[in-house]
Formats: structure tokens, C-alpha cells, sequence
């Protein structure tokens, strides 16, 4: 998917940020100060910056300087009013702070990529291809027709990949956040993917979890 | 009403009351001595006047001649002649006028008593006069009036009265100008002093008074400023402490966040994904060390909370310094081993007087600080002395930016480093505290490229500066 440049001092926030991002398909680069970051911007080019803003020597918002024409989300803990509009208005695309949950950072990256238009926008599985922007599936070949919540349930799944997600949470990313019915609909329409997609190994059930669609590259 | 205008109104109304009361009554008491005077000159006089006429009134009634046309005649001659003078008389019989120089006067304004001559003043259509009555010693009763005018007295007098108004006037005027500006001059460094301390209560904590003199307001003044230095110096201390536990506050919440999120992140990674089993130890492996590094942190704090507020019961007792010396040899055994670093002991005395643990801890922090900033093969000299024990490195040293927030609870050089080797931050933060609780102070010294020098004595008093720029 995209190339990502991690920049964190704290090595195993670092680590994490990493494997998260790996999970959902993106390839990762890491590095630790500002120095470091100024050298990595230099050998290649990234689609997206993660910056924490407390690095030692040069400060996150100082490193901006050096950063043109790629997206930066700064990630940190300072989570005040104030810090935020700082981040903001110095350029950043946006702002996590810590801690936060692991969909959190996945959705916010693929929201960025999404502006720039560098995320994947073919997902190919198992003789499966679904056209992301066309909104539409082709199995072997052949298109299958899909309900547009099917369809917004297919996305979730493929955004998150390799990352459980709740029913409470698949209801949440496909069917929004006032919806009150219950989750068995979502039940419903994994079953129905599974079978259009002839993904039945492909979404497995995670007992007490949820669903995960499986697509280690 | 402010107070001095009361001072002023009571003073100005006292003072012109009792001036103009006194002129007063001076005045009056010398007019009522100039008519006592006048009644007795006037009665003098007539005595002159009515003895030559009554010699002729008797002499003429043992004639038999004495009528009313002659008693005219005798009156018209003395009348015209004391005319001239100014003095008016009558001659009355029972109650009709027989001679009059002037007949504006009847007689019910005489007053008269047949046994004696009677003085008296009278007032009539604003015009004084005295009156003098006296009866005649003829058997027929004639009655003598003498009348005096006293309009030079008058006049003379009403001049006076115009100048005593206007000299009163004048007096009040002055007066009151006068008792105004002294009053004002005397209340101003009151209204000074009042403005400074408005001034101060607005939060200006810097105002103060600039008055000269010895008197009571100066002494005031003096004093107040004396209490506004107190405050401002409170103040700003009260402000420097807020400020420290408001960062301390802040580096803590930071502090918290970082191995909460790592925590938290890895375990939520490890539910949510299909990791492997290698991957899955890794991951276990860095939540078992952030939750060391939250172990060691709360520990260490609750150390520096125990010494905060129970400082003053710490057991003081006279330590082997060898022994101290093997138990910190033995704590930094393996940090010794991996960095390859030689140690130098100096011990000048076998006792050191404090709580042997919290030395232990103290020595221990420091060693190992030491032991990190120096590259492979560096030296660390320890002296322990009677009252102080020193730490020397030729490592990295800090600048001088550094030094001066070493001892601040988080604080670090190089967080990437210090976190790798499991630091919380809050070493020298309990080292400052263990020193103060001996009753000393820690002092640092470095020089970047040369080493550092932290030195614990119980000698170095409130008074010495806590941190040189230079190297000792």
C-alpha cells in the first residue's frame, strides 16, 4: 500500500505504530530523532510522515521545516487545546494522541492516503478483485452484485485487514454511529460476503472478538 | 468625607467662630465703655449747666418773679449759648414744656425721679442720645433735661463697625485658604500612600512608596514598603512552586502516557491480530518492560513522597563507610560489567554520619549515572568522607542548560538513551531529596566532553550557590 515514515523516540511506541501499520498492508520505515528523520527524507520518498512533536534536540514541530510535500499526522502525547491547533495550523494533516487504539491510527492514515490518493485502490484476494473507487466486485472474472451495505461492510473489513473488529464496531464503520438496531445484522451480512466472495476462509470468526479478513501478503 | 476635609471644616469653623466671637466681643465691651464714659461726662457737664440755672431759677422765685416767660428767657440764654456746643436742653414744669432747644423729645422719653438726678441713654429714630433729669431745687416743681446727642460717637463707631466686618471677613478668608493648603500638604503623602496600596491590591506587587522626612507618615510609608518587599518575595516564591509542581505535574501525566500506550497498544495488537508465535513473546516481553519501568517509577516516587513528608524522622546513625562500599559494588555488578569502566575508590574516613539505606540509594544513583555517561573504558572516582561523598566522571558531561535542570523530577539529557537503559528520570530528583534530608545539598559541575562531578555534602549550607556553570 503506501510507504510510511515512522518518526518516535520511544522505541516501543515506535515498534508499534510499525506493526500496526504492517498489518493493514502498509510498508514501514523507522527512525528515532529528527537527524534521523532530516538523512531518511533525503534517500527516498514517503506518502505519509507519523511524527511524534517531543523528539530530543529537534522538536516535531521544528522537523517541519525539512518536510515538503508529503502528509504528516503528528502523533504525541501533548494533547491540549492549544497543542493541537499548533500542530494544525503548522501544516499537519492530523493529530492522534496518545494513547490511542489501534483502529484509531488505521482509520486516520487511510483517511490521509485517502486526500492524497496514494491508498491502493484495487484489493485482489484469492481470485477476488474489488475496484475500491468503482465500488465494484469482480469474482474470477466475473461481477457480482453487491448492496451498498454489503459493500460498506466489504470496505471495513478491507481498510482493517488482519485486525479483529467487533460487531459494535463493523456496525459503527458500516452502518454509522446513530444506528440502534442490533448486531445481528451484521451476522447477516458476513455470511452473505462469505458467500458472494467465496471468502469463507478468507473472513474467519475470532471467538469473542469478532471478524477478521485474513490477507497476509 | 474624606478626613481631612472634616479636620479642616471643624477647624475653620472653631477657629473663625471663636476669632470673630473674640473680635466681638471686644468691640462691644469697649463701645459699652465709651458710653459709661460719655453718661459721665455728659453728667458732668449738665451739673454745670443746671447748677448756673438753677442758682438763677431759685434766686428768681424768692423775687416772685419766676414765671414761665422768664423761665424761657433763663433757658433761651443758656440753650442758645450750649447750642453751640452741641448740647440740647429743656426745662419742663409738671408735664409741659416751658423751653426746648430741640422739641423733637416729650416727656414720656425722659425718665425722671424727683429725688435724684437720673442718667440715662436713649435711643430714638436711630439717633443716641444721653439724658441727664434732675429737678430743680425751686418750690415750684421745674424739672432740668440736659440731652446730649452722641452722633460723633456714632459715627465713629460705625466706622469701626465697617472695618471690624471687613477686617473679619478678610481674617476668614485667609483663614480658610490657609488651613486648606496646610491641610492638603499634610494629608497628600496619606493619599500617596493610599494609592500605593490600591496599587498592590490590584496585584501590582511591585508598587511602592517614595516619601521623605521623619514624621509619623513617612515612618509609615517606610514600613509599608518594608511589607510590600515581604509580599513580593512571598509571592514570587509561592509562583516558582506553582510552577515546578505544574511541570512536575505535566511530566508525569507524559510520562504515564507513553508506557500506558505501549501497554495497552501491544496487548489490544495481540488480541486483534494473527500473530505468530515469535511475534506474539516480543510483544509480551515489551508490556512486561513498560510495566517494570511503571514498577520502578511509582516505587521511586513513593520513595521521594515518604522523605518529603517524613524527613525529619529519618535515623541517623554512624555508617561503615566499607560496608556502604560493598553493597553499591554489588548493585552496579552487572552495569560495571557491560560498560568495562574502572572505579576508584577513596575513602578519608571509615564513618559517614545518615541513614545507611538511603546513602546506599544515593551512592548507587549516582555510580550509575556516571557508569552511563562514560564510553567504554572511562573512569568513575568515588571519595567518601566524613560529611560528604563525591562522584567523578570523564564521560559525556552536560551542558550548562542541563545542569541546571538536572535534578528535576523526568528530566533527561537524552530520552532515547535513558529510556533504553530502563531510567525513570527520577534519580538525581531523589538523590537532591536523600541530600536534603541529611541536612545537605547536592552540587553539580560539568563540562561537556570532560565529566561530571556530583558532590553530596551536609557542608554546603542554603547559603552556597546550587550549580556552577564551570567545571570545579
Amino acid at each position: 500500500m503506501a510507504n510510511i515514515l515512522i518518526v518516535e523516540d520511544d522505541i516501543h511506541i515506535n515498534e508499534l505504530v510499525k506493526r500496526n501499520l504492517m498489518l493493514v498492508g502498509h510498508r514501514c520505515t523507522q527512525c528515532y530523532t529528527g537527524r534521523e528523520l532530516v538523512e531518511q527524507l533525503q534517500k527516498e520518498y514517503y506518502e505519509l510522515i507519523l511524527l511524534d512533536v517531543m523528539l530530543p534536540e529537534l522538536s516535531g514541530f521544528e522537523c517541519m521545516e525539512y518536510i515538503k510535500n508529503t502528509p504528516v499526522i503528528f502523533v504525541t502525547a501533548k494533547g491540549a487545546l492549544q497543542d493541537k491547533l499548533k500542530g494544525l495550523s503548522i501544516g499537519a494533516e492530523d493529530y492522534i494522541v496518545k494513547p490511542f487504539e489501534m483502529l484509531e491510527l488505521v482509520a486516520r492514515v487511510d483517511v490521509v492516503l485517502r486526500r492524497y490518493q496514494t491508498n491502493e485502490q484495487i484489493f485482489q484476494l484469492n481470485g477476488t478483485t474489488v475496484y475500491l473507487e468503482q465500488r465494484r466486485v469482480e469474482v474470477n472474472g466475473v461481477e457480482v452484485d453487491m448492496t451498498p451495505r454489503e459493500f460498506k461492510v466489504l470496505e471495513a473489513l478491507i481498510i482493517n485487514k488482519n485486525i479483529a473488529l467487533s460487531r459494535e464496531k463493523l456496525l459503527e464503520l458500516a452502518w454509522g454511529y446513530d444506528y440502534e438496531g442490533e448486531t445481528k445484522t451484521v451476522d447477516v451480512h458476513i455470511q452473505k460476503l462469505r458467500k458472494k466472495l467465496d471468502w469463507e476462509n478468507e473472513i474467519i470468526t475470532v471467538k469473542k472478538l469478532g471478524y477478521r479478513l485474513e490477507a497476509r501478503t | 468625607m474624606k478626613l481631612w476635609h472634616k479636620v479642616y471644616l471643624i477647624t475653620l469653623a472653631v477657629s473663625l467662630i471663636l476669632t470673630n466671637v473674640g473680635i466681638f466681643l471686644v468691640f462691644h465691651t469697649t463701645y459699652q465703655q465709651n458710653l459709661e464714659q460719655e453718661k459721665t461726662r455728659a453728667e458732668a457737664h449738665s451739673l454745670l449747666i443746671y447748677t448756673s440755672i438753677n442758682n438763677n431759677m431759685v434766686y428768681y422765685e424768692q423775687r416772685g418773679v419766676l414765671d414761665q416767660p422768664f423761665v424761657r428767657i433763663i433757658g433761651r440764654n443758656h440753650g442758645v449759648y450750649y447750642n453751640n456746643q452741641g448740647v440740647k436742653i429743656q426745662i419742663w414744669q409738671g408735664e409741659d414744656c416751658i423751653y426746648s432747644t430741640d422739641a423733637k423729645i416729650k416727656w414720656e422719653d425722659l425718665q425722671y425721679d424727683e429725688a435724684a438726678r437720673t442718667t440715662t441713654l436713649f435711643d430714638k429714630d436711630g439717633e443716641k442720645y444721653v439724658f441727664v433729669t434732675q429737678r430743680f431745687d425751686t418750690k415750684e416743681e421745674y424739672v432740668f433735661c440736659y440731652q446730649q446727642p452722641l452722633t460723633e460717637l456714632q459715627q465713629s463707631w460705625d466706622r469701626l463697625v465697617v472695618i471690624y466686618i471687613s477686617m473679619s471677613v478678610v481674617i476668614s478668608l485667609l483663614l480658610a485658604i490657609f488651613l486648606g493648603v496646610l491641610l492638603q500638604r499634610l494629608m497628600k503623602p496619606i493619599a500617596v500612600l493610599t494609592d500605593a496600596v490600591i496599587e498592590m491590591q490590584q496585584g501590582n506587587y511591585e508598587s511602592r512608596v517614595a516619601l521623605k522626612g521623619n514624621d509619623d507618615i513617612a515612618r509609615l510609608a517606610a514600613n509599608f514598603n518594608a511589607m510590600a518587599e515581604t509580599i513580593c518575595e512571598n509571592v514570587k516564591e509561592i509562583r516558582q512552586e506553582n510552577e515546578a509542581k505544574q511541570r512536575f505535574v505535566d511530566n508525569f501525566s507524559h510520562e504515564l502516557k507513553s508506557p500506558l500506550t505501549s501497554i495497552y497498544g501491544f496487548a489490544e495488537y495481540l488480541q486483534k491480530s494473527n500473530a505468530s508465535k515469535d511475534e506474539q513473546v516480543e510483544c509480551l516481553g515489551y508490556i512486561m518492560e513498560e510495566s517494570e519501568r511503571l514498577k520502578k517509577m511509582s516505587y521511586v516516587l513513593l520513595e521521594m513522597e515518604k522523605l518529603h513528608t517524613d524527613g525529619n524522622n529519618i535515623e541517623m546513625e554512624e555508617c561503615d563507610c566499607n560496608s556502604i562500599r560493598e553493597t553499591v559494588q554489588q548493585e552496579i555488578r552487572m552495569d560495571l560489567e557491560r560498560t568495562g569502566v574502572e572505579l576508584e575508590w577513596q575513602m578519608s574516613s571509615r564513618k559517614v554520619c545518615g541513614n545507611r539505606m538511603l546513602l546506599e540509594v544515593l551512592l548507587t544513583n549516582l555510580v550509575r549515572n556516571a557508569l552511563r555517561a562514560c564510553a567504554d573504558g572511562g573512569t568513575v572516582r568515588i571519595s567518601m568522607e566524613e560529611n560528604s561523598i563525591r562522584v567523578q566522571d570523564n564521560g559525556c558531561g552536560m551542558a550548562p542548560e542541563n545542569v541546571k535542570r538536572a535534578t528535576e523530577p523526568f528530566y533527561r539529557v537524552d530520552k532515547a538513551r535513558s529510556r533504553k537503559d530502563g531510567g525513570t528520570g527520577l534519580g538525581l530528583a531523589l538523590c537532591r531529596q536523600i541530600a536534603e534530608v541529611h541536612g545537605g545539598r547536592l552540587l553539580i559541575t560539568s563540562r561537556v566532553g570532560e565529566g561530571t562531578t556530583v558532590t553530596f555534602s551536609k557542608e554546603l549550607g542554603k547559603d552556597n550557590k546550587l550549580y556552577k556553570e564551570d567545571s570545579v
